[in-house]
C-alpha cells in the first residue's frame, strides 16, 4: 500500500504511456493499411497526453526537476537565500493551487453545459476530472521536495529537456 | 483591486512579474503561469477560461510527438543501443591518432537523429564518449565541451522537440522543418571537427585499438572486428533511417514517426538485444513521462501567457519596434539573433520560443522570410544557448556526469562556441543549406 502511495504517479504514467504507445501504433498501422483514421483514438491519445503531463509533472516535482534559473539566488548570501527559497515555494504553491481550482471549475462547467467529446461523443468532463486532482498531487510532491531541500540544505541539479 | 505598478498595462506588468519570479528561482513554467494569471485577474476576464486554456494548450495532436520521441530516446539509451553504436564507430575510426574526437562528434550527430533533446543526449552518451576521449589523450574539459556541443545539435538534427514546438507556434509543417534541419545540423557537426587539432597539439598520446575499452573483439583482424561491431550496432544505426526515412518518404507524420520509433526501440530491446527488463521499462516510462512533463508544463502555462499577450496586443508594438529599427533586413536579422542568443543564455529553449516567437514571426512574415529557414536558424541559436553560461543546461548535465566544476566545462566548450557562431552565420547567409532537401517547390 505504501508502495502504491509513494509511486502513484509513476504507476499511472507508466500504464498510461504504454497504453498510449500501443493505441497510437495501432492507429498508425490501421491508417497506413486502410487510409482510415480514427478520430476516437486521436481523442484518447491527446487526452491521455494531458493526464500524462500532469502526473508526469508530479514525478518531476518530487525530484525537483522543474527547471528554474538560480542565477540571482546563487549570488545571494546564505540567509537571503532562505528567504528567496520560501518566497519561491509560496509562489509555486499558489500557482499549483490555482491551477487545481481552475481545472476543477473547467470540469464543473463541462458538466453544466453538457459538452461532449468530438470523437467518442462521451461527456467531455470525463477527461478533465482527473486534472484538478493531478495538480493537487503535483502540489503535494512539490512540497515534499521543498521540505527535503529545506532540511538538508541541498539542492539536486535540475535537468530539463530541451 | 491590488495593482502591482499602478498605471502600467496588465500585459507589461505580466512580463515584469515573470522576470521577477524567474529571479526568485520559481520554476520557469510556474513563473509563466502565475504572471499570466495575475494579468488575467487585472484585466478582469480570462480567469474563467484558465482551466480550459491549460488543457487545450496540451491536447494537440502534433505535440504528441514530444513524449514519444523522449520515450524512444530514453529507451534507446537504457537498452545498450548507444554503447553498441559507440563501439562500432570506435572500431571504424577510433584507431587513428585523435580518432576518438571524431568518433565522439559522429556519435553525437547520430544520436541527434535518435533523440530530440540536448540535455538528455548529454546524459545518454556523454559519459561513454568522454571516457573514450580521455583514454585517447584528450583533456577532460575539452571532451566534456565536445559532448555538450554535439548533444546540443540534438535539437537541430531531427527529430527535435524544439522544432515540434516551433512548428506548432509558427503553424509551419513540422515535417518540412525536420527535413530542412538535416543539412545545417550535419554542417555544424562537421565544423566542430575543426577544433580537434587545437585540443591535441602534436598528436598527443593516442591509444591503440587494443587499449580502448570496451572492445570485446580485440585481437581479431580489423575487418572482422569491424563486421562484428557493425552487426551488433546495426539495429541502433537503423533508427535514424526508420525515423527520417519514414518522414522523408511521406509515410509518417512526425507524431507517427515518434510512435513507430518507440515501438521499434521496444522491439529491438525486447526481441533482438534482449536487454529490456520489466524494471527497466517501468523506469524508462516514468522517467520519460517526467521529462516530457517538464517541457509540456512550460507549454501549458505558456498558452495562458500567450492568451494575455494576444488580448493585450503586446505583440504588435514590439514587432513594430523591431521592424522600425532599420530598413535593412540583415540588421533586423542580426538583432533577432542577438536577442535569441542572449535569451538562450538565461532561459530554456521552449520558454524562449514562447516568449520571443510571437514577436518575431510577424516580422518574418512582413519581410517575406521563409519560416522554415527561420525555424532552423532559431534552433541553431537555441542550441548555442544550451552551451552558454550562466544557464547553459548542457554544461550543467556534463558537469554532473564528469564531476568537473561547471566553469571548467564551460571553458572546454569555448572553442566550440566560437565555431558554432561561425556556423550560425553561414546558415543565416546560405538559406540553400536549409532549403535544399525540401525540393524545387520551395
Amino acid at each position: 500500500m505504501s508502495f502504491i502511495l509513494r509511486e502513484a504517479e509513476k504507476i499511472i504514467c507508466a500504464v498510461l504511456f504504454l497504453a498510449m504507445t500501443f493505441l497510437g501504433f495501432a492507429n498508425v498501422v490501421v491508417r497506413y493499411g486502410t487510409h482510415y483514421s480514427l478520430a476516437a483514438t486521436e481523442e484518447l491519445l491527446t487526452n491521455g497526453f494531458l493526464l500524462l503531463t500532469i502526473f508526469g509533472a508530479a514525478i518531476a516535482a518530487r525530484r525537483g526537476e522543474h527547471l528554474a534559473v538560480g542565477l540571482v539566488h546563487d549570488l545571494l548570501p546564505r540567509p537571503a537565500r532562505r528567504v528567496v527559497f520560501v518566497l519561491s515555494v509560496a509562489a509555486s504553491v499558489l500557482l499549483l493551487a490555482l491551477s487545481a481550482w481552475f481545472s476543477w471549475q473547467a470540469m464543473t462547467n463541462m458538466i453544466g453545459n453538457g459538452m461532449r467529446s468530438y470523437g467518442l461523443q462521451i461527456p467531455a468532463w470525463y477527461y478533465q476530472a482527473a486534472v484538478p486532482f493531478g495538480f493537487a498531487l503535483v502540489l503535494v510532491r512539490y512540497l515534499q521536495h521543498a521540505v527535503l531541500v529545506w532540511r538538508t540544505g541541498e539542492d539536486d541539479e535540475v535537468i530539463p529537456d530541451v | 483591486m491590488y495593482d502591482l505598478v499602478p498605471g502600467l498595462p496588465a500585459g507589461t506588468e505580466m512580463v515584469i512579474l515573470f522576470f521577477l519570479l524567474l529571479a526568485l528561482r520559481v520554476p520557469v513554467a510556474f513563473s509563466l503561469g502565475l504572471s499570466a494569471l495575475y494579468a488575467m485577474w487585472q484585466i478582469g476576464f480570462g480567469l474563467e477560461l484558465a482551466g480550459d486554456l491549460i488543457a487545450t494548450g496540451i491536447t494537440k495532436f502534433s505535440l504528441l510527438a514530444i513524449p514519444f520521441f523522449i520515450l524512444a530516446g530514453t529507451l534507446m539509451g537504457s537498452l545498450g543501443i548507444a554503447e553498441r553504436m559507440i563501439r562500432f564507430f570506435r572500431v571504424l575510426i577510433g584507431a587513428t591518432p585523435g580518432g576518438m574526437g571524431v568518433v565522439g562528434t559522429v556519435v553525437c550527430l547520430f544520436w541527434g537523429a535518435v533523440s530530440g533533446s540536448g540535455p538528455a543526449s548529454v546524459a545518454a552518451i556523454g559519459p561513454m564518449i568522454i571516457k573514450g576521449m580521455v583514454e585517447d589523450g584528450y583533456p577532460k574539459p575539452y571532451a566534456a565541451g565536445l559532448v555538450c556541443t554535439g548533444a546540443a545539435l540534438s535539437i537541430v538534427i531531427p527529430p527535435s522537440i524544439g522544432l515540434v514546438i516551433y512548428g506548432v507556434i509558427a503553424e509551419t509543417s513540422i515535417s518540412k522543418l525536420f527535413l530542412a534541419a538535416i543539412l545545417p545540423g550535419l554542417f555544424m557537426g562537421l565544423i566542430m571537427l575543426l577544433t580537434l587539432p587545437l585540443a591535441k597539439p602534436g598528436g598527443g598520446r593516442s591509444a591503440t585499438l587494443e587499449a580502448l575499452s570496451p572492445a570485446p573483439h580485440a585481437g581479431r583482424p580489423y575487418l572482422v572486428q569491424l563486421w562484428l561491431s557493425f552487426k551488433d550496432s546495426f539495429w541502433g544505426l537503423m533508427t535514424p533511417v526508420v525515423i527520417l526515412g519514414g518522414i522523408y518518404s511521406g509515410i509518417f507524420t512526425p507524431t507517427e514517426a515518434a510512435l513507430v520509433a518507440t515501438v521499434y526501440a521496444l522491439l529491438v530491446g525486447g526481441l533482438i538485444y534482449r536487454t529490456l527488463t520489466l524494471r527497466g521499462l517501468y523506469d524508462s516510462l516514468s522517467n520519460a513521462a517526467a521529462s516530457s512533463a517538464t517541457v509540456m508544463l512550460v507549454v501549458a502555462y505558456a498558452s495562458l501567457f500567450g492568451w494575455v499577450v494576444t488580448v493585450e496586443d503586446l505583440v504588435g508594438s514590439y514587432s513594430g519596434a523591431l521592424l522600425g529599427l532599420s530598413g535593412n533586413d540583415m540588421t533586423i536579422l542580426l538583432v533577432i539573433m542577438l536577442i535569441l542568443l542572449v535569451a538562450g543564455m538565461f532561459m530554456d529553449a521552449v520558454t524562449v520560443m514562447f516568449i520571443c516567437l510571437p514577436i518575431f514571426l510577424p516580422v518574418v512574415r512582413e519581410l517575406g522570410w521563409d519560416p522554415v529557414w527561420f525555424g532552423v536558424l532559431v534552433m541553431v541559436n537555441l542550441a548555442i544557448g544550451l552551451i552558454t553560461p550562466p544557464v547553459g543546461i548542457n554544461l550543467y548535465v556534463a558537469a554532473n556526469v564528469t564531476r568537473l566544476p561547471i566553469e571548467r566545462v564551460a571553458r572546454g566548450a569555448m572553442p566550440f562556441l566560437l565555431v558554432c557562431v561561425v556556423g550560425l552565420v553561414v546558415i543565416a547567409f546560405v538559406p540553400q543549406l536549409s532549403l535544399a532537401l525540401l525540393g524545387p517547390a520551395n
